[in-house]
Formats: C-alpha cells, structure tokens, sequence
C-alpha cells in the first residue's frame, strides 16, 4: 500500500499528527537499549537523513511497563516520573517499541490520575509516538531500495502495536514501499505471539505454547528475515525457533530499513 | 431492611459520587440501509437460508395450498387459532381442528401434527416471524407441534426490529395496561449447534417451519385483536 | 484420546471411558489454576476442540460484520446503551419492578447466591413442584442452584442440548454460549448412550449422527417438559418501562420450558436491565453477531406476563429473581464498574489466544475467559481466584471483539494491581466509597519475594546512573549469563545482550543529550 493511504488509514483512531518538527527524543525502550541496540541507531540515522534532530537524553531507562501490567502501581509510577523527567521539553517522542510507546501514549495519564505530574503525563501522552507512525505519518518518508539483493521479510506487529497503537498499517506500509522486498505475514498474523512480558515468566506453558504455533507459522512462510518493531515479540519468536533447531535471522524494522536504504 | 432494600441501598451510594451523563446514542438506532422494494427478497432470502420453507401465495389460493401441503406432508392432526381469519382459513380448509380450549399435554404433545399459526408482521432484514400470542394464538401452538406453519401477509413485512419497535401499534400495544403476555420472533425451524458445532434441525421447537407469504391480502394489523 | 471404532468397543468400556472422563474433570477441578491450565494443554483433544471451536465462532462473528464502519457504530451505540443501564440502574430496576408488578410477575431480590436459592426453592415448595425442566441459565450456574434443589429432593433437569450434556457428564459448562464446547462427536456419542435415558427408562442407542444424536435428546426431554411442574429460565434482557422479560435461543427450549410448566421462575442479573424496547433490536443484533455468528437467533421471546383469563395455554405463575451476588459492590468501583456492562455473548472468550488453548475448565468457574477474569475474581474474591489473572498476555483481542466495549484488559489489569495492593487504608476523597467496597481478598496475592523484586527494579531504573551500571554489567558481561534461565529458557534459548548499550553507542555517535534552549518546534 502507498505509504500515503497508510498515513490516513485505521478507522477508529483519527489521532492528529504535527508536521515535520526540528527536533524530537528518541526512547530507546530498555530492551533495545540491551539487545537491539542498533536497532536505536538506525532509527536515529533515518531521522536525522529527514533533517530532524535526534535528542536522546541519557537519563531515560524504561517506560515503567512491567511493574505496571503487573499490578505494582506505585514502583511503576517511581520509573515513569523519570521518564516525564527526561523527556520534559515540548517536543515530539518517538519509541521503538509498540508496548512502551502505548504504555507512555495510552497509560500515563491513568497512571498519574491524581498525582501532582498528571497534566505532565498527559502532555507526554500526546506527544508520544510509536517510530513507525511517526515515520509514516509526521514525517511522511519516501523510502527508495537501494539494495540489490530481492529479500522475503515475514512481518510480525505486535498486539500493542496492532490494538493499542493502531499502527499495523504502517508498519506493512513501510515494509512494502521497499521495492526488493516482498512481505509476507503469516497465517493467523494478528495473534498474539506469546510473549506478553511477564506472561512468558508467569506462564510459562500457556506462553510456550502459542509461542510455538507463531514460530510455526512464522517458519511457514519461507521468509528469509523477520522483522517487527517490538524486540519483545522478537526475542520470543526467534528465541524459540532458535531452539527448535530452526533459526531465522531477525532485524528490527528500523534496522531493515536503514539498511536496504541506505 | 431487606434484600431489596440493602441492594438498592448500594446502588444508590454508588451512583451519588460518580453519576456520568448518558450518550445520546443510547437512544439512537443504528439505522439498516434496506429499501422497501428489497423488503420482499431479502425476508425470503433469510428465512429459507434459517431452512424455513416460504410458500408465495394469493389470498385466493391459500386455502388450497395449505389443503395441498397437508396432504402432502401426510399431515392428519392440523391445530389452528381462534382469530377471524383463522376461522375462516378452517372453513375453507376443513379438518382442521381450532386451539379453542386448553389441551391436556398428552395430545399435544404426542397427537398433534402440526399447528397453523398468523404472524402480524415480518421483518425483513432477519427473516423473522412476529406473532403475537394471546387468547387466539396460543403460545404452544407455534412451539409443540412438530410442524408450524404461519400465514404472513406480504404487506406487512417491515424492514427490522428497528423499524418494528418503532412504530404506532408497539408503542401502543406496549403503553396500554395489557400488554401482549407473550410477543415472539420466530426466524426459523428449531435448531443446534451444541454438537461439535454441527448444525443440526429438529431441536425442541418445531422441526419445519412453512411460511405462506400472501400477496394481495389486506394487512392482519387491521384486523382488531382480542382485548 | 484416539477414536475408538464402535464394534470393537462394548457398552461396559463406554461407559468406563465416560466414567473416567468424569473422573478427571473432578479430578482437574480440585486443583490450582496453573495445573488446571497445564493438564488442558496437555491434552490433545481438549485442544483440538478447543482450537476447533474458536476458529469457527470467530470466523462466523467476522462474517456477519463485514462493514467496519458499521460494527464501530453498533458498538457505539451498544456501549451507550449499557452504560446508560449503568447510570439509570437503581431507578431502572425500581422501574422495572413496579411494571413487572402491573403484568403479574412477581419480583424477588436476592443478595446472594444462597439467598437466590432458597427463594427459588420456596417458590417451589409453595408450589408442590417436585420436578424442574431448565432453560439455559449461566446465572444458575452461578448459583449452583441444581445442586441446591437435588439436595432437597428436586428433580433438576438441563433442556438445553448442551447444558444437558454436560449435565450427564456431571461436569460444568466450559463456555457460556456452547455449554458442551470441549467434547468432540465421539465423546457425545458414548455419553448418551452410557447415560441418557428415556422416561420409561430404556438406554438410548449408539450414533454418531448428529441429527440422531439431537432426535434422541429431543424426545428425551419432550417428555419432561411435558410433565414438570416447573421450568427455571435466565433471562437476556429485562425491559423497565413495559416490564417485559426478553429471552434469546435456537432450540425452543427455552420457549418450552416458560410456556408449558404452570410454573416459570426466572434468574438474573440485575444489571441485565434496558430502559425501553428502542434499545432492544440493536443489543439483540449485537448480542447474536457476537455470540454465534447469526443475524438472529431461531427465537426471541418476549415475556410480559403470566398466562390472562381466556388464554389457553402459558404459566399461571412468572417469577423473577434479582440477583445481586457481588454486583452492587463491582457498581461502586469506579474502574472495574464496566464489568457489568457484558451481556453474556462469548465474544471474547472466542478470541483469546490463551482461552483456545486451555479451554474452559481451566478457569475454574462459572465465567470462563477474559470476562471469568474479570467477573470471577470480583464475585468469588481474589484469594480463590485471583491466579487466572496472570494467564493473559494483554494481547487486546478481547476489547477489539467485545460488542459493548468493555475494556478486558484494562480490568484485568487492574485486578492485579488489587491483588497486590499493600495499601487497604489508602484514603483520598474519591476513594472513601471504595474503601469500603474494596475488591474482595485486595492485597491477597501480594508476596514478600515479588514485592521486593519490584522495588529493587524500581530502584535500579529511576536511577539513571545505577540503571546504565546494570545495562554495563550486562552487555560486558553478556557472555557469562547462563544459558538456562528458569521457564524462559525451557522452551527459547537464551537471547544474547549486545556489546554495548544503545545509551553508550548514542554517547559515542555525538547524539545531543537534551534540547538546546532556543530551539523550538
């Protein structure tokens, strides 16, 4: 789909997005920041290739997520006011996860309902946006393949990504505008993979089993890479395809565009 | 204090503090997109794909028709109502026998074929039947005979629920002190898929459901029901 | 369980084979959710079932909503329509009462289960009601009310198919639309023949023909509607303003059992209340697209009184029975008060990932699935149940297919901050009223082990400098991480931290750490 349809497509959610800024924060997501750390890099690249200014503030550590969903309000509440604290000026922020950025745009202004930094909170909120939205929506990239190599990706969007941020539609957009690459989604694409976060740790025989139907599906396609743009999603797919025996390189989405970019 | 009393004691401390204003749309139908002239069409369509048989027919033919589909199905035992026109379908008929008295559960349950029912409207967009029950349309004789079979004028096909609640004769039917005892929607032969999710006919209603569509009758909603 | 061809199996093994299937139900039903969960994924054709069934429903509800733009509109309206239940509900239940008055049904209030029971037993004993045809009612589920009345010496029978059949096999519905969901053809077919009896008490024979198999219950239970003294129904919606009682179904036993015996007893919810029939159509609509698929079901029964002088045939007596159970306590919660805006479709249970794969039984209740998350916890407490809450992924499927809009996960969520809550006398204005109408068991599941795991994460990540300590040990010491770690390793191999942090490469590429002042958007 043209990366324009995509920029006005998603029925419920008619979110308003600002033109180009000067500047905006990256969070990095405190799993990039550990295991996909290039995937930061790439993303920075390709913003800054849009003449935007990258702003990455070395505080920031995590979106406060997992103690959250795990019903441990105030130490969530404790990570999440250094995130206000970090990302403070009135400047778009860009995620690299679905999971946090609908953490940040989503939960932040319940989470400090009646707290001293609510308006803060909500402020934040609205200006946070997930990368691929931001990519496709703001900055409203054109995106030329320069690879030479023909490359099947099997895409994967995560739930958050796909329910919470509604940003499915961006992400297969920005996949397909690379013209080597063909994108194919798996059967029952829009199940969840598994992971859940401390779902994989809680239960861990349910999370095992629907990671196993996704691997499976996954595999099927023939992709030669898998990307997405949550590294929970990923670690978990590739994690267990890995230990099948049957692995499959993974990229972020940020990742594979930069590099078939470039 | 009782039961009752402490329950609706609760809901009201509940209700005092976080009190929200209603939508608008909590009285705003979601409107269907169906044109009269596919009222027709599409009530046939719905009933047979529900196995529901539709017979079109002429107030004229009726009469031999219904004669004609008893024969055919080796139908002896045929109940009917009391109403007016059900009188008259009898007469024209004969052999039937009219629902003019309580019956023991014994026969009808184990004597009656099948029992010949008057829906006041149709409603379009599901296929369905509206009957209302009362002292000329008993409710078990749509539901216990293993055959029903309903005389519905073309006329009075609505587009929907929607349409149906909407008008002048439910509001009205529904604000006076006696209200119809038991309204019903009938949109097919009784049915299940409680089996490995096969659907199966023949549940616990009726096992066939014929449907004369009459073309050039005058609308039932005329005809006065009993009070 | 493979299939077993029938001529080499005997009437004695059959019964022996639904014995056992008995036997483990019971057996899974005396332990704790995560066995529950795992002896359901272990068991290959409970999850083929399972799976089965779910690609079917979801596909069926996906088919009868093919314009997004109007599915967004009916949920629309179906949540205005509920919320408005919501805001309106004492009035609305007074309402209700006074018009079900003026038409001849009388009206019971039940604070809890064992109160709903006892006024129903009443109602019979009053009545000399000795037998019972039920319609499918999950409330009574709720209740355990068969269980109550046989205590007593009240023959209790399930007229729905697949409440009947779980009813022989002496379990418990697995869904609250498709009661009998994880058995599969075969099963069926040895437990009506091994138990299913006729009135004059002959063996039903042996069929996997599915149209055999519901001829054979169909005659069954001609005989008991025929001959009860009572019929106990639920209900689907309660109209206030014509005090109307609105009943949905496919197999016309519910139709059978509040039309034939003298006697109808209805149960419900009281949050299960709509102010006028302008809110009906659009619920019903949603409620069958939701729940199987079908633009309407074969009936929709609309019951506004009891049997009038001149009528030949319906009951001389319509009760109803308003349970609360919990209800109003959920009503005072602010958050989780959406709970009762769910009119019992299965949608979500339908879509969820985790409910395919550990069925019903796993949950341990009535209410299975994401809204059995949500209700269950909340009625029966968080110290019994609150373990089912950490069996979501908080994927979303739920919420998207509600049809009036509840948010699950948002609730769900929610309970597990009750669960864990440490703090029963937190006051604050707002709050005062939920102080005293905390969600049963708060605080039941919070552990010394993980609360101190959460505060030490806590420490490590609003502490910038201690939080870029622990991603340095990490990445520099990544090679040393073992290869085993707990449940995540059991099935993934271990993921492998980078060399260096992205905080540190970002510090190395020159990337500004904070915006200059001056600059603007």
């Amino acid at each position: 789909m043209p990366l324009s349809d995509a920029a006005s497509a998603g029925p419920a959610l008619a979110r308003s997005y600002p033109v180009k800024p000067r500047a905006v924060y990256l969070m990095g997501t405190c799993l990039v920041d550990s295991f996909y750390p290039q995937a930061g890099m790439d993303a920075i690249a390709l913003i800054e290739r849009e003449g935007v200014e990258v702003i990455f503030p070395q505080a920031q550590t995590c979106c406060g997520q997992p103690a959250y969903n795990s019903g441990y309000d105030d130490e969530a509440r404790q990570v999440a006011r250094q995130q206000l604290e970090a990302f403070s000026a009135d400047i778009p922020l860009v995620v690299m996860m679905g999971s946090c950025a609908a953490m940040l745009h989503k939960d932040y202004p319940s989470l400090f309902a009646g707290e001293p930094e609510e308006a803060q909170a909500k402020a934040l909120a609205a200006r946070t946006y997930e990368f691929s939205e931001f990519m496709v929506n703001v900055l409203q990239v054109e995106l030329t393949d320069n690879s030479q190599q023909p490359l099947t990706v099997a895409l994967h969007t995560s739930c958050s990504a796909r329910r919470s941020m509604q940003v499915a539609e961006q992400h297969k957009a920005l996949v397909s505008s690379l013209s080597g690459v063909q994108l194919v989604e798996p059967q029952r694409a829009t199940e969840c993979c598994g992971f859940g976060g401390t779902f994989a740790v809680k239960q861990p025989d349910i999370s095992a089993a629907m990671a196993k139907d996704k691997a499976d599906n996954i595999a099927a396609t023939g992709a030669d890479v898998i990307t997405s743009a949550d590294c929970g999603c990923l670690m978990n797919i590739s994690g267990t395809l890995d230990k099948q025996g049957r692995s499959l390189p993974v990229k972020h989405l940020a990742t594979l565009l930069w590099e078939r970019s470039q | 204090m009782s039961s009752r009393d402490r329950i609706l004691q609760r809901l009201k401390n509940g209700q005092s503090a976080s009190r929200q204003q209603s939508s608008a749309l909590a009285f705003e139908a979601v409107n269907g997109s169906l044109e009269v002239a596919q009222f027709r069409r599409e009530f046939i369509q719905n009933l047979s794909d529900n196995h529901a048989e539709v017979i079109p027919t002429s107030a004229a033919e009726l009469a031999t028709n219904v004669r004609q589909l008893l024969q055919d199905k080796d139908i002896a035992h045929c109940l009917i109502g009391c109403s007016a026109a059900a009188d008259a379908l009898a007469r024209s008929v004969g052999g039937l026998q009219h629902y003019d008295a309580a019956l023991e559960n014994s026969e009808l349950f184990q004597q009656i074929d099948a029992g010949i029912s008057f829906a006041r409207y149709g409603l379009a967009a599901t296929g369905s039947l509206v009957l209302e029950t009362g002292i000329d349309e008993p409710r078990t004789l749509s539901l216990v005979p293993p055959v029903n079979i309903v005389i519905l004028n073309e006329c009075d096909v609505l587009a929907d629920f929607n349409q149906l609640v909407q008008s002048d004769d439910w509001q009205q039917s529904f604000s006076r002190d006696n209200k119809p005892s038991n309204m019903l929607l009938i949109s097919g032969p009784s049915k299940t898929a409680d089996i490995q999710q096969t659907l199966a006919f023949g549940a616990h209603g009726p096992k066939q459901l014929y449907v004369f569509l009459v073309s050039d009758a005058e609308s039932a909603v005329d005809e006065p029901t009993a009070p | 369980m493979t299939q077993i061809p029938v001529t080499q199996i005997s009437a004695a093994d059959m019964a022996a084979l639904v014995d056992r299937e008995e036997h483990d139900f019971a057996d899974m039903q005396r332990r704790h959710f995560k066995a529950r969960a795992k002896m359901s994924l272990e068991n290959e054709a409970l999850r083929a079932s399972f799976l089965g069934a779910s690609n079917f429903l979801v596909g069926k509800r996906k088919a009868m909503f093919p314009d997004d733009a109007e599915l967004s509109a009916l949920r629309n309206r179906g949540e205005a329509i509920r919320q408005h239940t919501l805001n309106n509900l004492p009035d609305l239940l007074q309402r209700l009462e006074t018009n079900l008055t003026a038409n001849g049904i009388q009206v019971h209030w039940a604070e809890t289960a064992e109160e709903a029971c006892w006024l129903i037993h009443n109602i019979l004993q009053d009545n000399n009601a000795r037998t019972v045809v039920k319609g499918k009612s999950m409330v009574s589920e709720e209740i355990e009310l068969n269980h109550y009345l046989e205590q007593r010496g009240i023959e209790c029978l399930e007229s729905d198919m697949g409440e009947y059949l779980v009813q022989l096999a002496k379990e418990t519905p697995s869904h609250i639309i498709m009661q009998a969901i994880h058995k599969n053809k075969e099963q069926i077919a040895r437990l009506m023949h091994s138990r299913a009896q006729t009135s004059d008490g002959q063996a039903v024979p042996y069929s996997e023909d599915v149209d055999e198999l519901i001829g054979n219950a169909r005659s069954i239970l001609r005989d008991k509607f025929m001959t009860a003294d009572a019929g106990i129904s639920g209900v689907n919606m309660a109209v206030a303003n014509t005090g109307t009682l609105c009943l949905v179904e496919n197999e016309g036993n519910g139709r059978m059992t509040t039309t034939v015996p003298k006697l109808h007893i209805a149960v419900t919810g009281i949050e299960k209340v709509v102010e006028d029939f302008s809110q009906v159509p659009d619920l019903l609509t949603l409620l069958t697209r939701s729940a199987t698929g079908q633009k309407i079901t074969t009936y929709f029964n609309m019951i506004s009184g009891p049997k009038k002088p001149g009528e030949k045939d319906g009951p001389e007596q319509v009760h109803l029975v308003l349970l609360d159970n919990g209800r109003s306590r959920i009503f005072n919660h602010d958050t989780l008060k959406p709970t009762l805006q769910c009119i019992r479709c299965g949608a979500c249970m339908n879509h969820c990932p985790v409910y395919a794969r550990i069925g019903g039984h796993a949950y341990g209740s009535t209410y299975p699935g994401p809204i059995g998350q949500v209700v269950t916890p909340q009625i029966g407490g968080l110290q019994k149940h609150g373990d089912m809450l950490s069996a979501c992924s908080l994927n979303g499927a739920c919420g998207d297919a509600c049809p009036v809009r509840i948010p699950l996960p948002k609730l769900i969520r929610e309970l597990r901050s009750e669960a864990v809550n440490p703090d029963v006398n937190h006051l604050t204005a707002d709050s005062i009223r939920q102080v005293f109408n905390p969600v049963l068991g708060r605080g039941s599941k919070r552990t010394l082990g993980e609360s101190l795991i959460w505060r030490g994460w806590s420490l490590a990540h609003r502490q910038p400098w201690l939080y870029r300590l622990m991603t340095r040990l990490l990445t520099r010491g990544r090679k040393l991480l073992p290869k085993k770690l707990g449940p995540w390793t059991r099935s993934r191999s271990m993921p492998q931290a980078a060399a260096r942090s992205l905080h540190e490469l970002v510090r190395d590429r020159g990337v500004a750490n904070e915006l200059n002042s001056g600059e603007s958007q």
